[in-house]
């Protein structure tokens, strides 16, 4: 259902339409200079399959402007996340780990350099094309959760499935399994306000997987937690990786946290630095 | 080592707490212009609007208010003393007082000097305007000898008693009558008077400023002259009597009544106040339209501080947490609102004399045409309208921002405060609501029964307020309910934008029921207001049918509704020899008082209005067993509001002065009539000649032969009169001319009406977009999951089209109620009429398509604006 066709919607602007298969997973880790453990990477040993990048960010760049001086917020990083993939993005704050996240979430655009997700070329992309992709592909928690006020935890849950169009009768079994898988089962039919922050998180979490996203983005997400429920969250969210074999990059500038990542990478103003 | 003294804690304390309060004080300016200042300015498209509100809701009671003044203002300055220290006024209670009369009065020893005045009205040649004729003994009485023409006006002759005004057929007119007759000095004028046509020379222009106000558009000249030109020969219509000074008030009177035992003997500003009087049930009713407009202005400045309550939270949370106290916050958005109200205020103040012309040109043709023929065409200069506005500008403001003040300040200290989350964190009181509104609706029903006060029904209004009120509270639980509803029973096919609407709704339950209380108000106020004139001009429209059976009406040329202009009865005997002509019925009507109150007296032909007219009667009276008693006893018919106002049924006997003494008259039967809400006396004409020595008529009604035509009818009856001296009036022309005269009268409500609505309408769409702006967080975050623009838009503008439509409705059903209220408690206290109800549904249909519409465009421009917002920074920004 979610499954993206490499080559739909793709317009001029891309080195090569259909590119996944194309790319060298060598060259790319030169390119991105992240320092990825050789071992696994023994070129022609891996299919097809699990070696598709599901982000290859080419020499991307984002500045704003504040008047008349101009922030450089995230400066030409280059990086590759492979299907399967669970890794840490560390840094100081203000080192524009949330700026890369939300380029890669296509919340925010690139002001240069060439961004593929699951093996589109962002940049040509309109908005509804961007918003779909959004609504398929990538799953974002965030740090202050960000549940609808408004919604049962239940709803919340179901929010990406009800914009993707889905039935009521096939979203219900689909949330009840991610409530149960997060814990939440008893908590479905309560408000945000009356869980607890790392209720919120898992209820975040459930709803951040729940369409089966090619690519999960968590920005900080036990930022705002205590460390026995930031822990708590970092071990679910690591469980429901597994157990859906997704892809995750996870902002965060707790050390511990970064250590349960498969890889980390580090960043210092606004740069992606080496291993 | 001793003990620190109690006191000396305390004073720490003290100290502490007046170190807490300098800070406070100290972080008022900061703490305004951080939380309301900078919010204002970045939000000025509602600030507008709502300063805006306020401003048109003011600008519409000073425009109102000084309408109001002026038209009395205007009639109480013509019907001021001429001399300076009038004591008493001797008034006639037939057709005026005998010229001797004045010598009498003069020579008591209690009078220091007695002054004649002769006045009536006259028409221009074409009919089109009255003017005052005021006949006074110019020599001794006006002052004016003194009051001459400034410098550097030209053409304006002096007053020169001796030579000029002493004249006869010479009048002194102002500038400004002297521009509409087009007239100057020596130009002989063509005017009808009485069915008469009379030439009178321009004596002497003078400068408007010489004059009292109120007295700029009459005609003066001399006694002798008016006397002639009004018909009143040997009579005088008013004795202005200074009293000496050593002669007490209660001595004046007795020695004035003993030399004239028949004559009415007022204070000097009675007839003011009888004008006033008069007029009062009508400019009450325009006053309270008006305040209803500033009521739907102080919604919205409730809805614009809640809103920056709201968007302020966690603002207010930090600057808490820094020591700012409770009272200072809650000062902080107190301020705001009384600022808007201040700022709006000042505007509207401006706007409101710019718009006082036009409403006194509605409100003068309108008092003209019920009540007299005075018309005010200049703005008092009296500054309580302005006062009066701006105080209640502000007091509403006040207290619209009093709840979002304490709401402000019961936010706890905090450093961080998670935005959108409160509202939904606190559960509606649903029930108490539910229970507050029942309350308030008993109280509307109780209210309802109250009796008026002093005339005016101020109960009425209350019960129409605790309706609104009622209905305002209701708005919250029935959105919950309508939401939940719906959130159960939306269809599987709708698409996830829609499904979010019930939610939306309900997640914001009380700001948006604050957004459709609002509309609310204006399309109740807008449904009644229709309501009750579609039902009083059905009525009307009926009676008219009913009671117009003569088929031409005679009236002297320039005669307005109820201004006393009269003909002799001569023609009588001549229009009944008409070969066309069946039955005429002379008519007559003038101003009385009877006890303390204006009404009117009205005389007939009984036999003729029995036999060929045809006024309702009440209760089942017969008009075979009325009319004999009418012509053989002292008996008379009343009209309807009469037996409100005066509390008389039929059966019922009162005092009324004559001439001749006080005659004890019954109340043979009451008839349903709508022409005065002064209520009428009708007799017979025989009797009515017979008390008060008054032959005059206001005009004739005949009817004609079965198969006589009408055109050689009216052909005949202009030659019994010559030209332009009367007014002809087929049965059909009046009918007309009596729903115009109606509509004219309403204008003024429709317009005000208008703009209530106007204001509601500006209030949801503000609201709405306050929303939008509210929840930009809330939708960044949906759009980061994957809502499209589209989707966006489409959820915004359902969620506005269902808040409008819940709204227009509650609107309607509190319309109804009001409508209820306006025709069988208001309208009967205020006027005393009997109004049957009459829906208008189309109307109310189109109503509310339109409110809903408004309300979808309301929510369309800001979706627009929430689609495109820059995702990231709204995901961001915590
Ligand atoms: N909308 C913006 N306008 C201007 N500067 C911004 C904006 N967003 C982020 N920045 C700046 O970009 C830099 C990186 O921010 P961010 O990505 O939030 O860092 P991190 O998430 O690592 O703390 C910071 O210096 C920040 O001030
Ligand atoms: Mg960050």
């Amino acid at each position: 259902m979610a499954a993206q066709a490499p080559q739909e919607g793709s317009k001029g602007g891309e080195t090569s339409p259909d590119a996944v298969d194309a790319y060298d997973v060598e060259l790319c880790a030169w390119r991105s200079n992240v320092g990825v453990p050789r071992a696994r990477f023994k070129p022609g040993q891996m299919s097809v399959e699990s070696t598709a990048l599901i982000v290859d960010a080419e020499s991307i760049r984002k500045t704003y402007r504040n008047g008349s001086t101009e922030i450089v917020a995230v400066e030409a990083a280059s990086l590759c996340l492979k299907a399967g993939e669970f890794v840490a993005l560390t840094g100081p704050s203000g080192c524009g780990k949330s700026t890369l996240l939300n380029m890669l979430a296509c919340v925010e655009v690139p002001t240069a350099g060439v961004l593929r997700i699951a093996g589109r070329a962002t940049g040509s992309l309109g908005d509804d094309e961007l918003t779909s992709l959004r609504r398929t592909a990538i799953g974002y928690v965030f740090q202050f959760f960000n549940l609808m006020p408004m919604l049962t935890v239940r709803e919340n849950v179901a929010l990406p499935l009800l914009l993707s169009g889905w039935a009521r009768r096939r979203i219900r079994p689909a949330v009840a399994a991610a409530l149960q898988a997060v814990g939440l089962r008893d908590q479905a039919e309560q408000r945000p306000a009356t869980l607890s922050g790392g209720q919120q998180q898992r209820a975040a979490i459930a709803r951040a997987i729940i369409h089966s996203p090619k690519l999960v983005l968590a920005d900080e997400p036990t930022g705002n937690l205590d460390t026995r429920t930031g822990t708590d969250v970092l071990t679910l969210l690591r469980r429901m990786q597994r157990d859906r074999d997704l892809t995750v990059l996870m902002a965060t500038h707790n050390a511990d946290a970064a250590h349960a990542a498969d890889r980390i990478i580090r960043m210092r103003d606004g740069k992606i630095e080496a291993h | 080592m001793r003990l620190t003294p109690p006191t000396a804690s305390s004073a720490c304390a003290t100290a502490r707490s007046k170190l807490t309060d300098e800070v406070s004080a100290a972080a008022f300016p900061a703490l305004f212009r951080a939380l309301v200042l900078r919010h204002v300015v970045a939000h000025r498209a509602r600030t507008l609007v709502t300063v805006a509100s306020v401003a048109i809701g003011v600008a519409v009671s000073v425009a109102i208010g000084l309408a109001n003044a002026s038209a009395i203002a205007s009639f109480s300055g013509s019907a001021a003393a001429l001399s300076p220290g009038t004591t008493v006024e001797v008034l006639p209670l037939g057709v005026g007082i005998p010229e001797k009369a004045l010598r009498q009065v003069q020579e008591l020893p209690g009078v220091r000097s007695a002054s004649p005045v002769v006045a009536g009205t006259v028409s221009d040649a074409a009919g089109q305007s009255a003017y005052d004729l005021v006949g006074v003994d110019l020599i001794g009485a006006l002052g004016l000898a003194s009051s001459t023409a400034g410098p550097g006006v030209p053409s304006s002759g002096e007053i020169d008693a001796d030579t000029r005004i002493l004249r006869r057929g010479e009048i002194v007119i102002s500038r400004r009558v002297a521009a509409r007759l087009h007239a100057r000095l020596g130009t002989p004028l063509k005017f009808v008077a009485g069915a008469r046509a009379v030439t009178l020379t321009v004596g002497a222009v003078i400068d408007d400023a010489a004059l009292p106000f109120g007295w700029r558009s009459i005609i003066i000249c001399d006694i002798s002259t008016a006397q002639e030109v009004l018909d009143r020969i040997g009579l005088l219509d008013r004795m202005d009597v200074v009293g000496a000074p050593q002669a007490d008030d209660q001595t004046l009177r007795r020695e004035l009544a003993r030399v004239l035992p028949n004559v009415r003997i007022a204070a000097p500003d009675e007839r003011a106040r009888q004008l006033t009087k008069m007029t009062q049930a009508f400019q009450f009713n325009l006053a309270a339209l008006a305040a209803i407009a500033l009521l739907v202005g102080a919604y919205l400045v409730f809805n614009a501080v809640s809103m920056s309550v709201v968007q302020r939270r966690s603002e207010i949370g930090v600057a808490r947490a820094l020591g700012a106290a409770r009272s200072t916050v809650f000062g902080v958005f107190l301020l705001e609102g009384v600022l808007v109200g201040v700022v709006g205020s000042a505007f509207g103040l401006v706007l409101g004399r710019l718009l006082a012309r036009k409403a006194l040109a509605v409100v003068s043709s309108t008092i003209d045409a019920l009540y007299t023929t005075d018309s005010a065409s200049q703005i008092a200069p009296t500054p309580e309208p302005y006062i009066a506005a701006a105080v209640l500008g502000v007091a509403f403001c006040l207290i619209a921002s009093l709840l979002p003040a304490l709401e402000a300040a019961s936010v706890p200290p905090t450093l961080a405060m998670r935005i959108g989350s409160w509202e939904s964190s606190q559960p509606l009181p649903g029930l108490l609501l539910v229970m507050a509104a029942i309350a308030a609706f008993g109280a509307a029903v109780l209210l309802a029964q109250l009796k008026p006060l002093d005339g005016r029904p101020v109960f009425g209004y209350a019960s129409a307020i605790a309706v609104i009120a009622g209905c305002s509270l209701l708005a919250a639980p029935l959105l919950a309910l309508i939401a939940k509803v719906a959130r159960t029973c939306l269809p599987a096919t709708a698409g996830a934008a829609l499904r979010l609407v019930p939610a939306n709704v309900q997640g914001r339950v009380r700001r948006n029921a604050v957004a459709i209380a609002s509309l609310m108000v204006g399309i109740a106020m807008t449904v009644s207001v229709a309501t009750l004139i579609a039902s009083f001009r059905e009525t009307v429209n009926t009676w008219i049918d009913e009671t117009l059976r003569g088929d031409l009406y005679i009236a002297p040329a320039g005669a307005v509704n109820a201004a006393d202009v009269t003909m002799p009865d001569d023609v009588l005997s001549r229009l009944r020899a008409l070969p066309q002509v069946a039955a005429a019925d002379a008519l007559r009507s003038r101003a009385i008082v009877l006890r303390g109150r204006p009404t009117n007296l009205a005389a007939s032909d009984i036999e003729v209005t029995s036999a060929f007219g045809n006024l309702p009667l009440l209760g089942g009276a017969r008009w075979s067993n009325v009319s004999r008693e009418l012509i053989d006893q002292p008996a008379v018919l009343v009209s309807e509001p009469f037996a409100r106002k005066f509390a008389m049924a039929t059966g019922a006997r009162f005092d009324l002065q004559t001439p001749n003494g006080d005659v004890r008259l019954r109340v043979a039967g009451v008839y349903r009539d709508y022409a005065s809400d002064l209520g009428y006396i009708l007799m017979d004409r025989t009797r009515y000649i017979r008390l008060f020595g008054d032959r005059r008529i206001n005009a004739v009604a005949l009817y004609a032969k079965p198969g006589a035509s009408i055109s050689a009818l009216r052909a005949a009856t202009l030659r019994v009169f010559g030209h332009n001296v009367v007014r002809l009036t087929a049965n059909g022309e009046l009918h007309e001319e009596a729903l115009a005269q109606f509509d004219r009268t309403f204008a003024v409500t429709y317009a005000l009406n208008g703009i209530a609505l106007v204001i509601s309408l500006l209030g949801i769409a503000s609201a709405l977009g306050a929303v939008v702006i509210e929840r930009r967080h809330e939708i960044g975050v949906l759009r980061c999951l994957g809502m499209t623009r589209r989707q966006v838009a489409t959820m915004i503008v359902a969620e506005a089209a269902l808040l409008g439509a819940v709204g227009a409705a509650l609107g309607l059903v509190a319309g109804y109620a009001l409508a209820v209220i306006l025709v069988f408690v208001i309208n009967r206290q205020a006027f005393g009429w009997t109004i049957a109800f009459v829906a208008t549904p189309l109307y109310d249909l189109k109503l509310y398509l339109v409110a809903v519409a408004t309300a979808a465009l309301a929510g369309a421009l800001p979706a627009r604006a929430a689609a495109r917002l820059p995702l990231a920074e709204t995901v961001r920004a915590e």
